[in-house]
């Protein structure tokens, strides 16, 4: 009965998200959305931030309940996997809504495979006429992403050819695909946790992200957990062949290098629990390139779902999902990036984490003062 | 007394000429600034390291691009060696931007034929044929019509710098 409850208000939620997505869709591109829709979101702005809050609201609920569940053994793998379907059947269908960059990745496939240019060295907009100029958001930019990502994203775009619509959703299904490969590993990587599935694959934020908005960081994360998984099994070469496709997408698991060349000395939670810490402080370092994006969280959550007993590494990943899921908020409301959104972005960010923290530091500092008491 | 007048109108107008101007400036194209020299122990490896990067430079835009960029820096450094009266590894600075130029053209032709849109990258070959040539007038007025290069060893170089310049010249008339 609870079991069939929560698939009930997962599907409701879902669907509501997928037709809520469509509303995103930019003015200039070539379909268009139901015009009640593109009303509610570019100009009944109050309502669609309160739509969204619902929406995210709704989803850390259902998270939580799914999570508390799985503790309480009345929610087995079985369960959480028929949940992981639902959101990929339902969600595969959403228009990615919160991010221009599938645009992007589609765009920059373009000038690979179909004008046959180096796409790190000429930009989208020197193509003069080409249709997608009209709608992406960085054509003035070469890629961002790696050799590997590019080779990747040959696939998804040979099938749909020039087809627009085509092509979202074939790169949908790649990125899609690659989320299910990266549960399945740390499903396999947590010896079968139906925790550690519930944990990531029904994250909010990893549902947003990857299922709606398609982003790629699922696919790194994907080779670099294949990589580890590899290592465990002593396939060296291949683990290391699998770090190196990993970086090749997104070049922030580099990092992982160090851990991958020590891994004889050290143990699998140890190896997880650095990878956390080393690429939390890639995800730190992140506004000095450009800024924290959501789906950098990503990076952090595929790591985390392998200690899930580490309680702070547990509430600091949700705080910090909550939190820049928060950071569309004043863009939402305002549809603007200037003004006040850079500091509602910033605190929304900050606040979430900082109250973990202060949450977890203040028994320990209470403790040290205790005993510093008693000494004297 | 009048003194401390012509004090404070000394020191107002020079806080005045500190302030900013507006001032009109025309730079359809800009050419770099020169580069690593022949003499420099770096600029063998610079030569090499332009020809290791080639290969990485696919697709008609990106190769008439890179030759562009190659010819704009061999144009640089002629200018600078024949300015240094250094004639013998100016003209061959020359010859190499000649070269690179007829490329870059070559390419952005071939990007034509392939359906691509090249009416941008024309226009600024055309801006980019404008200034070399700008820059090889300048050349060819300051310049010896011919020059008999004696090095220290070896034999003479007959060099007949305004044919030089003259084909040069030609070969960036678009």
């Amino acid at each position: 009965m609870r079991f069939r409850l929560i698939l009930f208000f997962y599907t409701i939620i879902y669907i509501a998200l997928a037709v809520f997505s469509y509303g995103f869709i930019d003015p200039n591109f070539p379909y268009q959305a139901p015009r009640t829709l593109h009303r509610l979101v570019y100009y009944q702005r109050p309502l669609t931030t309160i739509i969204y809050l619902i929406i995210v609201g709704g989803l850390f609920c259902l998270y939580g309940w799914v999570l508390k569940g799985v503790k309480r053994r009345k929610l087995n793998s079985k369960k959480i996997w028929k949940l992981v379907f639902l959101s990929v059947v339902v969600l595969f269908f959403a228009f990615p809504a919160f991010s221009y960059d599938i645009l992007n990745y589609i765009a920059t496939a373009k000038v690979a495979f179909f004008y046959r240019e180096n796409p790190y060295l000429v930009m989208p907009i020197e193509f003069v006429g080409e249709p997608m100029l009209e709608f992406m958001h960085a054509a003035n930019k070469i890629t961002l992403y790696g050799p590997f990502w590019i080779l990747f994203t040959g696939l998804p775009y040979l099938i749909a050819g020039n087809w627009i619509w085509g092509n979202v959703f074939s790169f949908k299904a790649l990125v899609v695909a690659f989320y299910l490969g990266l549960s399945y590993l740390i499903w396999r990587l947590s010896k079968k946790s139906a925790f550690s599935l519930a944990f990531f694959a029904l994250n909010p934020l990893v549902i947003l992200e990857t299922l709606v908005s398609a982003h790629n960081d699922v696919v790194m994360m994907f080779f670099a957990l294949l990589g580890f998984h590899l290592l465990f099994q002593k396939k060296r070469a291949w683990s290391f062949l699998s770090l190196l496709v990993s970086a090749g997408i997104k070049y922030a698991t580099v990092i992982l290098l160090p851990l991958f060349i020590f891994s004889r000395w050290l143990k699998k939670e140890q190896i997880a629990l650095l990878s956390f810490w080393a690429l939390f402080l890639v995800f730190c370092l992140a506004p000095f390139r450009e800024e924290i994006y959501p789906w950098y969280v990503i990076w952090l959550i595929s790591f985390a779902a392998l200690v899930p007993e580490r309680r702070f590494i547990f509430w600091l990943t949700i705080a910090l999902s909550l939190g820049t899921l928060g950071r569309y908020l004043p863009f939402l409301y305002t549809r603007s990036w200037e003004g006040m959104t850079p500091m509602v972005k910033w605190w929304v960010t900050v606040l979430p984490p900082a109250i973990v923290a202060l949450a977890f530091l203040r028994p320990m500092l209470a403790e040290k003062f205790l005993r510093d008491e008693s000494r004297h | 007394m009048w003194h401390k007048g012509v004090k404070r109108v000394v020191l107002g107008l020079f806080l005045l000429s500190l302030t900013p101007r507006i001032a009109l400036a025309v730079a359809d194209y800009v050419l770099p600034y020169p580069g690593l020299m022949p003499g420099n122990k770096l600029y063998r490896i610079e030569q090499v390291f332009d020809r290791l990067y080639r290969p990485w430079v696919f697709g008609n835009f990106s190769r008439h691009q890179y030759e562009l960029g190659l010819a704009d820096k061999k144009l640089v450094e002629a200018k600078v060696l024949f300015e240094y009266r250094q004639y013998l590894l100016g003209s061959i600075a020359l010859k190499d931007a000649n070269g690179h130029f007829q490329k870059a053209r070559f390419y952005l032709e071939r990007a034509g034929k392939e359906g691509k849109d090249i009416s941008q990258k024309t226009t600024n070959l055309q801006a980019a044929a404008e200034k070399h040539r700008e820059v090889l007038q300048r050349l060819k007025e300051q310049l010896p019509e011919e020059f008999i290069w004696r090095p220290e060893k070896g034999e003479a170089t007959e060099l007949n710098l305004k044919l030089m310049l003259e084909e040069a010249i030609n070969i960036r008339e678009i």
